[in-house]
């Protein structure tokens, strides 16, 4: 436990060199280091602009097509649309209030919950979220120069594929290396190009047959049983909703009011991704093919389907850089890996994704495995956030005990891990996976009216409640109830 | 190695900033009522749910 402090005047700003002080500017915004009233960069419009450029990418393509294979062109819209609103609204409600309050990152949040060595569990989670969507995405650029080759003639197979992974691979690393920043020039064109290329896509599926062919298209390869093929497609909609956990408190930590911090990134990353999704779902539909990379150049020909691949690679490259610069700020959580030097520490993030250089195709083609895979993960860590911010802290943390590594910490636990957040945790990955196995797609117990995602958020969320309730704050856990002024801390963990 | 300056000057950051941020009041973001918390419960998950549930 902790005593009270009186509270004092906040100090004024220690007086440094300008390059020294630009580099601290510099970790606030990309890095740890809790962000201030005045640094908040986004207001509605911005975060508006930000939410959708983040939301309109090339995976959007990917997750419609593989809703494709399962559901039909209204019942995927349903799915889809509603699916990535409600996904990205159970993963904002905690972690985008508390981020946009404290100015803090989001594994720092987390800590909170799961204890100063627990969140670094979630960071797995949070690399492997960020892994697997480069890996996919990059995949999907090798595949897209696969198929424009072989539109020219030139078959190059899966080893083209595998020389396009290394090489989008090694165009990623150099931007992040060099800074993101650059990316700002791509994002200008990308987004646009995007927007431009999904009313194409609209034109060239209505073009050949009108939209009486997509309404009337089969799903391409469903499992038989409408209710469980609805399920899979709800099932990949809150995959990708979830998808963003990792990306709600970089954003929200950046955004000027608590508003701003949750309603933007339903609008943009919920519903303007299921709509986009839903162009991939259509496209996937009418030329029954659920790779975008595939109907593109059917529904484009030659000429426009290449032009629309040749974007959609740019803008899988620059996903791939944030998403890489991300898991890489995201490994400075880690003490042995803070004192790396950037170059080696994107290196060590960039490592796993070169299974996806090894093994394209086999990997590729369990996308939806991945995509449930998020929801596996986030569904219950998003439930337990939930009810440890709102009901059990009453939306009030202390933001000193974030950085506070020593045992006596608020957020230390037992041993650095809060057991009660991590048996909750495992409880509700277990049950989705037990409900509906991500990658058989094997289903047990009543997955067919509750979903997986819907127990796997309320279960653990339920239980994290009542333990903690009952066993957390009566053992003096977890700073529950304790002040929130700052204290001096004693081991700093930045 | 991370320069032994850069790291003095940044945990001398972190504790300004952590004093700065817990000094705001509760007020300083705006505020969200239960009601409204309430009613976006309703519109951006219970009824999304409840569209895609009248398919089964």
């Amino acid at each position: 436990m902790t005593t009270a402090t009186a509270p004092t005047p906040p100090p004024s700003p220690p007086t440094r060199a300008p390059a020294l002080e630009a580099q601290l500017r510099e970790e606030a915004v990309f890095g740890r280091l809790p962000l201030l009233r005045e640094e908040r960069e986004y207001s509605t419009r911005g975060i508006l602009a930000t939410g959708f450029s983040y939301a309109v990418a090339a995976w959007c393509f990917l997750i419609g097509g593989f809703a494709a294979t399962y559901v039909d062109a209204i019942q995927g819209m349903v799915t889809l649309i509603a699916g990535s609103v409600i996904g990205v609204a159970l993963s904002s409600a905690a972690a985008a209030m508390a981020c946009n309050r404290y100015g803090l990152e989001q594994i720092d949040y987390t800590k909170t919950a799961f204890g100063q060595h627990g969140a670094k569990l979630v960071l797995i989670f949070y690399v492997v979220n960020q892994v697997g969507w480069t890996g996919m995405i990059l995949v999907m650029f090798g595949r897209g120069v696969m198929n424009v080759a072989q539109a020219f003639g030139f078959q190059g197979g899966e080893s083209l594929v595998r020389v396009a992974v290394v090489l989008g691979l090694l165009a990623a690393y150099v931007v992040v290396v060099r800074g993101v920043h650059v990316l700002n020039v791509f994002n200008a064109v990308i987004t646009p190009g995007l927007l431009l290329a999904t009313a194409f896509l609209f034109y060239a599926i209505c073009r050949d047959g009108g939209w009486q062919t997509v309404l009337d298209a089969t799903p391409i390869q469903p499992t038989g049983e409408r209710a469980l093929d609805n399920i899979i497609a709800f099932e990949l909609g809150l995959g990708a909703g979830f998808s963003w956990w990792p990306g709600i408190g970089f954003l929200a930590r950046n955004t000027d009011t608590q508003r701003n911090s949750v309603y933007p990134q339903i609008l943009t990353m919920g519903l303007g991704m299921g709509v986009v999704c839903c162009t991939g779902l259509f496209a996937g539909l009418a030329f029954q093919a659920s790779d975008p990379t595939e109907w593109l150049i059917q529904a484009g020909g030659r000429g426009m389907g290449t032009a629309v691949l040749v974007l959609l690679g740019v803008a899988n490259l620059s996903a791939s850089a944030i998403m890489m610069y991300t898991a890489a700020l995201g490994l400075r959580h880690v003490r042995v890996l803070r004192a790396l030097p950037w170059k080696l520490l994107v290196a060590l993030a960039f490592l796993p994704v070169l299974a996806y250089a090894v093994a394209p195709e086999l990997l590729y083609e369990k996308g939806n495995a991945f995509l449930t895979y998020n929801a596996t993960m986030f569904a219950p860590i998003s439930g337990i956030l939930l009810v440890d911010y709102f009901p059990l802290r009453r939306e009030r943390i202390n933001v000193s005990q974030v950085f506070e590594d020593h045992p006596s910490g608020h957020y230390w636990f037992t041993r650095g891990f809060n057991v009660v957040a991590l048996v909750a945790m495992l409880v509700g990955q277990v049950l989705y996976v037990w409900l509906l196995n991500p990658v058989s797609l094997e289903t047990h117990g009543p997955v067919r009216s509750t979903t997986a995602s819907a127990p796997a958020f309320l279960v653990p969320t339920l239980f994290y409640a009542v333990a903690t309730w009952a066993w957390g704050t009566r053992r003096g856990l977890g700073g529950y109830g304790a002040p929130t002024e700052a204290l001096p801390l004693k081991q700093p963990n930045l | 190695m991370i320069d032994d300056a850069l790291a003095l000057a940044r945990n001398e950051e972190l504790r300004h900033r952590i004093a700065r941020i817990s000094s705001y009041p509760d007020t300083t973001f705006g505020t969200m009522t239960r009601a409204e918390m309430a009613w976006m419960s309703v519109v951006f998950i219970i009824l999304p749910a409840l569209l895609v549930w009248s398919f089964q």
